[in-house]
């Protein structure tokens, strides 16, 4: 690459990095920032940077000029409800889609491509279509305002993504292996624990985060279906809008919160980088 | 009764049928060789021997047992795969050991001692033991080929089945496994079935060859009777290289007492007694002529009577033999020669002989030859 060249990549990936990050560096500083400081124009870059918002948010204490008074909060309440909703989304989506995308990688079955088809379809139709019928459904069986609630209906999202990638990841598995290791005398049970899901691991781990992120992140029916009692986090930051005024910095304190697990896992989920998930086998 | 007997195996695909009434007998410390194009349902076979495909009808009986209803897993009978099928995420170590490990294996109880030095035996025998502690990845084609024998093999099963285990290795490795294979058989004393699409593989290793073309079990015997006696036309093209010489649609005629047959290319083919009886009683219309091209020999000098007459077509240069094209009206006989041909030009005449007894003569409808015929 000429010299030209690579001072003009540099450029457009300093650009592009700018765009991604200024959005979340922006918040971190107006999680940092004094009421005055956030609804200051012109925007100060500079500032006397404050813990307030963190203290308030985390742990409920509130500077009142002159002490520290204890006032509630609920944002550590939610940030356990959206940990548990993910960890528990996640594994109803393996549970159920990890059979589902075996059956659709091994077996031939009647409408098995249909019934795929359907499954991706869900995430074609917008959430806001369905999301009036299960208001009322959660609403009858007393699921509303549930954690079980929320983790159901983020199958809608979570069930058709698990099974099409884990369906594409078995498929990629040489179903001679599989054979091998019946013949080497282990019943399908025993095939499946001892040599196809030690060979999904990587896959495993991998979808398993992405799936608990779009667990996380997920708004529309996490708001719709919860009150008070089973609310994630990011319909929480609702919260902070109220009707004489929007708490910005403590609201932004919160939205940082609210990410970083996302970020830690997507860090973790790079060392993942699944290539030549059977390692190269079987020659074909 | 044999050691394993299958009768009348029938396996249909819907309306296609990749076995079709097959049947074979195999004889403890027997190697039976499947021998067969690709597609001729080799592979099908083994898998329904292992239980891992279902089959329409038919009857598999090993060791006085009948397996039909058995689940794979406990058939004690061991594959080796085209592809290996290593398992990936072990060591070459565990790879081996893999089946003594399996909820059945453990109760029956095999000590660590006793899994130890099998282990050690047979990676002694496949000279593998340098290889235990590394992954099937760090290993190339002809290990990773070992290393699944050595699995199949260290369990002793009661059948053997190898699925073209040496067709993905280069030449040279084939030349060198391939009495390897046999002499390991031998001494393990496994009743093994092995396919392959390769004559020369057949012949070099088999007690026994069934050629299956199009799940139809074409003939059964030794590589003599196959070579000397191809009991149908397609078996002439799987043999030899260049395969058989097959020359369509002969009427045979009665000159002076004497049978001939008189091909469409105008050929002239002499035919010996006892084909002669055979095509009369038969009453065999149409028949392909079919002649190794090992049988044929250039001629000249009055020796022998030529049968044919033809040019040089081409010369093909094997190594230690030749391939020589001799086109004789219009149609090419191919003749297996020494090296020294090339000297030969091309379009040069040239005279062929063979022998009457050296034909082989298939009836042009069914294909068979007219020996088998019934």
């Amino acid at each position: 690459m000429s010299r030209n060249k690579k001072i003009l990549y540099t450029i457009a990936i300093v650009i592009v990095m700018i765009w991604t990050c200024f959005p979340i560096g922006w918040m971190v500083l107006t999680s940092l920032k004094s009421p005055p400081d956030v609804y200051a124009y012109p925007p100060k870059i500079i500032f006397k940077p404050i813990l307030d918002n963190w203290l308030n948010v985390l742990l409920g204490q509130e500077w009142t000029g002159t002490a520290y008074i204890t006032v509630h909060t609920d944002i550590p309440r939610y940030f356990m409800n959206s940990f548990l909703i993910a960890c528990g989304a996640t594994l109803i989506a393996f549970l159920l889609g990890l059979p589902a995308a075996y059956s659709l990688a091994r077996y031939k079955f009647f409408g098995k491509e249909n019934f795929a088809f359907t499954l991706l379809s869900f995430r074609f139709a917008p959430g806001l279509i369905v999301i009036f019928g299960i208001y009322q459904l959660y609403q009858r069986t007393g699921l509303f305002d549930t954690h079980f609630g929320v983790m159901a209906v983020h199958q809608l999202l979570l069930l058709p993504f698990v099974v099409w990638m884990m369906r594409s990841y078995i498929a990629a598995i040489p179903i001679d292996i599989e054979r091998a290791a019946r013949v080497d005398g282990y019943s399908w049970l025993g095939v499946f624990t001892k040599v196809t899901l030690p060979l999904l691991k990587p896959a495993l781990a991998a979808s398993a985060v992405i799936a608990f992120i779009y667990s996380w992140n997920e708004f529309l029916l996490g708001y719709v279906v919860t009150g008070p009692n089973a609310r994630p986090m990011t319909p929480a930051l609702l919260g902070f809008i109220s009707y004489e005024r929007v708490l910005w910095g403590q609201m932004a304190a919160a939205a940082v919160l609210g990410m970083l697990p996302s970020i830690v896992l997507s860090l973790f989920v790079q060392r993942y980088v699944v290539a030549g998930l059977s390692f190269g086998a079987v020659k074909g | 009764m044999a050691y394993l007997e299958i009768r009348n195996l029938t396996k249909e695909y819907g309306k296609v049928k990749a076995l079709d009434g097959f049947t074979l007998e195999v004889e403890h410390n027997e190697l039976v060789v499947i021998l067969g194009q690709p597609g001729a349902g080799k592979t099908t076979l083994l898998m329904t021997l292992a239980g891992l495909e279902p089959f329409t009808q038919g009857e598999i009986i090993l060791d006085d047992e009948d397996i039909v209803d058995k689940p794979t897993e406990l058939r004690d009978i061991a594959m080796v795969f085209e592809t290996y099928a290593l398992y990936p995420h072990l060591t070459v170590g565990e790879n081996i050991t893999f089946s003594f490990y399996s909820y059945r294996a453990k109760r029956a109880g095999l000590s660590k001692e006793k899994i130890t030095e099998r282990v050690k035996r047979i990676t002694e025998m496949l000279e593998i033991s340098d290889l235990l502690k590394r992954y099937p990845r760090e290993l190339s084609g002809g290990q990773m080929q070992r290393v699944s024998l050595a699995r199949a093999l260290v369990r002793s099963p009661k059948l053997l089945l190898l699925d073209e285990p040496i067709a993905h290795l280069d030449a040279k490795l084939r030349h060198r496994l391939r009495p390897e294979l046999r002499r390991l058989q031998k001494q393990t004393g496994v009743a093994t079935l092995y396919t392959t699409t390769d004559y020369m593989e057949a012949f070099g290793i088999a007690d026994k060859i069934l050629v299956l073309h199009e799940g139809v079990s074409l003939q059964i015997g030794t590589k003599e009777d196959i070579w000397n006696k191809p009991a149908h036309r397609i078996i002439g093209n799987l043999l030899g290289v260049p395969s058989m010489n097959i020359i369509p649609g002969g009427r045979p005629k009665i000159m002076n007492g004497k049978m001939n047959i008189f091909t469409e290319d105008g050929l002239q083919i002499p035919v010996d007694k006892e084909q002669q009886t055979r095509i009369q009683e038969k009453s065999i219309e149409k028949i392909d002529i079919g002649i190794h091209p090992s049988d044929i020999r250039p001629v000249g000098g009055g020796e022998y009577k030529p049968v044919l007459r033809g040019e040089i077509y081409v010369y093909e240069p094997l190594g230690i033999k030749g391939a020589l094209s001799v086109k004789v009206n219009k149609r090419i006989i191919r003749v297996q020669t020494p090296a020294r041909y090339e000297q030969r030009k091309v379009g040069e005449k040239i005279d062929l002989y063979f022998k009457e007894t050296d034909t082989h003569l298939f009836d042009s409808k069914s294909g068979l030859n007219i020996l088998f015929m019934r």
